[in-house]
């Protein structure tokens, strides 16, 4: 039992130093590197709260796929770091404020110590078995079934409106009309100027 | 199985959407619109099928979603609504060349949205109700990709909208955290059975005042409330009219809809804590947006503010509770949107040259060439400021009665006096479009009968505002 809590927080300090270093860093593949270690790190927490589907599929999912997304895109756009803090200082002191007040909320809330009726605060899903994955397969598809065709019908529309979005006849595409080509006249390809054009 | 009868609008509308989207790509460039008109269809046999739900008894026994009248007559209502914006819609994009059968398709699936949110008994069906309608309507602003205005809105809204449906869900996780269920019912039977007063400062209490201050933030963002305002004036000018015409109307709606479910029943008693923050919104809104709205030139512009001011109206409300406040604040936005579909319509069909209808002063001397149009605008204009025999007035009625009889005199007075003030920038309208300089360019296209038909019967309506009322209290009723 207690090593759990010397794991929690020893994952904890180090999520907060790669999720600070991901604000903090100059360098723009620095930083996606330090956002792929807190969701490593944010991973292991949820697995000390035996989520392992969870810790599983954000490894999957965001580092596996959606960072070396994000990484392509910082390398192939030259991002200018040094334009993207010019607002720090000017910004500081209200972004400053918004924070203390939201720590000072959350502090007040989480400072007190919870009785017996506050146990719902954890929800226990022990649905058919001990297994996380095997609970959450089980409500997703009896439960959830709902959401869950919604959440499809959401992905089709993200299809459709990126498709409607990119994908459109633009007039700057240059593109070869072979007929065209062929039917061309040498009066098209050549003009022959007499001396008072070039006057 | 029995439970798939519950969804069959949706279900038939989704069918529908499914084999039009593989339809289209078989259709030759000149027939793309029988997409447009299958889809119109479509809306009309479920607008049908709404219709005769109303006289049934459904007594549904399926907790996750609500197909009560309440919601039924919202349905209908969006239906509706939804059939006379694709016309203006389709006729707008026909004349501008830019019609692509996507456009439907995608207002199909906010549409889809809406009726899925309204309908949802449950916080998680209800957030993704929302995500699929605001989805929608980021792509549908970034439509007109040559405008640079509009690629800005839709970034603008997508950033936006992206953070306050963050704001939405960290509400809803934290209220399942303390509550334990997402179900409306068992939330509020959880939140009523903790007895709340005014001097709690328990941890659930706590962790509820935060939670229903996240939601109600998410709300206000959506439904367009000062100061949580700032993408609306951008959005409105950057789409393209018929867009405008959409988001204006009916996202408003289920918006105000979700609000009175949402503070009738999970926060019905919470209602001490989001009265307060309830009052802010809309004071700051009627104030915001008739002040800001003077000095717009471009009618968008100037509608997106009237549009905050409206919406602090509803607020208000609200505000007063459920007694009388709901009947009144739905009576208004009923109004609102039915006027404003109105109005955005009217513009859309009124050319400047080669494009559409941006500033006021293009308006000038439309009466000399085109009464007819202009009688129309003035009827909706002094609609929207509460001249008596329009519906606008009966509106503002209600909303400013049930204010005085919930005791707050002084946010009556308020809202007279702002009404007033909200009046000089209608009148301007009007005034331009009777006493100013013909503009020769402009050229309405006058052979649609269903502007006249809309008009009129909004015209009718407001001389038998019974008929609405009755509507609406039948309505509140069935909550």
């Amino acid at each position: 039992m207690n090593i759990e809590i010397y794991v929690f927080y020893f994952f904890s300090v180090l999520l907060l130093f790669s999720a600070a270093n991901v604000v903090l860093s100059n360098n723009a593949v620095k930083s996606a590197i330090h956002l792929v270690f807190s969701f490593f790190f944010s991973a292991v927490l949820w697995l000390i709260l035996n989520a392992e589907f969870l810790s599983v599929i954000l490894i999957l999912v965001y580092v596996g796929a959606v960072m070396v997304l994000f990484l392509f895109v910082v390398m192939m756009l030259d991002v200018n770091i040094t334009a993207l803090k010019e607002g720090f200082v000017k910004y500081f002191s209200s972004g400053l404020a918004v924070f203390l007040s939201m720590a000072i909320l959350l502090i007040f809330f989480f400072q007190r110590d919870f009785d017996e009726s506050d146990k719902n605060i954890l929800v226990e899903i022990n649905v058919i078995s001990d297994d996380n994955t095997e609970n959450l397969g089980y409500v997703l598809y009896t439960e959830y079934l709902l959401a869950f065709e919604i959440a499809a019908v959401i992905l089709l529309l993200g299809i459709i409106s990126a498709i409607t979005l990119t994908h459109r006849k633009s007039s700057v595409t240059k593109y070869q009309n072979p007929s065209e080509q062929i039917d061309v006249k040498k009066e098209e390809r050549i003009k022959i100027l007499s001396d008072e054009d070039l006057k | 199985m029995s439970y798939l009868f519950y969804f069959l609008p949706e279900i038939f509308i989704l069918s529908v959407l499914s084999f039009v989207i593989v339809l289209d790509l078989f259709l030759k460039e000149s027939k793309k619109n029988i997409s447009y008109y299958i889809l119109q269809i479509s809306l009309i046999i479920v607008f049908l099928y709404l219709f005769s739900l109303l006289f049934q008894k459904n007594i549904s026994n399926y907790e996750l979603y609500d197909i009560s009248n309440f919601t039924n007559l919202f349905k209908i209502f969006t239906v509706l609504l939804s059939i006379i914006i694709f016309y203006y819609s389709y006729s707008y994009l026909q004349r501008f060349k830019i019609y692509k059968s996507e456009y439907f398709i995608i207002l199909i699936f906010g549409l889809l949205g809406m009726m899925i949110m309204v309908s949802a008994n449950h916080l998680l069906i209800l957030y993704l109700g929302i995500e699929l309608l605001s989805l929608s309507l980021y792509t549908i602003i970034a439509y007109n990709r040559t405008s640079v205005r509009s690629s800005e809105a839709a970034v603008k809204y997508y950033i936006l909208g992206a953070m306050s449906s963050g704001f939405l869900l960290f509400g809803i996780s934290l209220l399942y955290g303390i509550t334990g269920s997402l179900l409306y019912d068992e939330i509020s039977s959880v939140i009523e059975s903790m007895n709340f007063n005014n001097q709690d400062f328990s941890t659930h209490s706590i962790g509820l005042i935060f939670s229903l201050i996240f939601i109600l933030i998410s709300i206000a963002f959506k439904f367009g409330a000062a100061p949580f305002h700032m993408w609306i004036p951008d959005v409105y000018e950057g789409s393209l009219t018929p867009t405008t015409l959409m988001i204006s109307t009916l996202p408003k709606v289920a918006i105000f809809v979700i609000l009175i479910k949402l503070t009738s029943s999970i926060f019905a008693s919470l209602e001490i804590y989001w009265s307060e923050m309830i009052l802010i919104l809309a004071v700051i809104s009627v104030l915001i947006g008739n002040i800001i709205a003077i000095s717009q030139t471009n009618i968008k512009r100037m509608l997106a503010y009237s549009t905050i001011a409206n919406v602090g109206f509803i607020l208000l409300g609200i505000y007063t509770g459920p007694e009388n406040g709901y009947e009144a604040a739905l009576f208004y936005t009923i109004t609102y949107t039915l006027f404003t579909a109105a109005v955005f319509g009217l513009i859309s069909e009124i050319n400047i040259g080669d494009s559409s209808l941006e500033k006021i002063d293009d308006l000038g001397g439309l009466n000399q060439k085109f009464p007819l149009m202009a009688v129309m605008i003035l009827i909706v204009m002094l609609s929207m400021i509460g001249i008596p025999p329009m519906l606008g007035f009966y509106a503002k009625f209600y909303v400013i009665q049930s204010l005085v009889l919930s005791g707050s005199t002084v946010l009556a007075i308020f809202a007279v006096i702002m009404t007033v003030i909200g009046s000089f920038y209608y009148l301007r309208v009007i005034k331009v479009i009777y006493f100013d300089d013909e503009n020769t360019s402009i050229s309405p296209s006058l052979y649609h009968l269903i502007s006249y038909v809309f008009v009129l019967t909004l015209f009718l309506l407001g001389i038998f505002p019974n008929l609405l009322s009755t509507i609406i209290s039948f309505a509140i009723g069935n909550l």
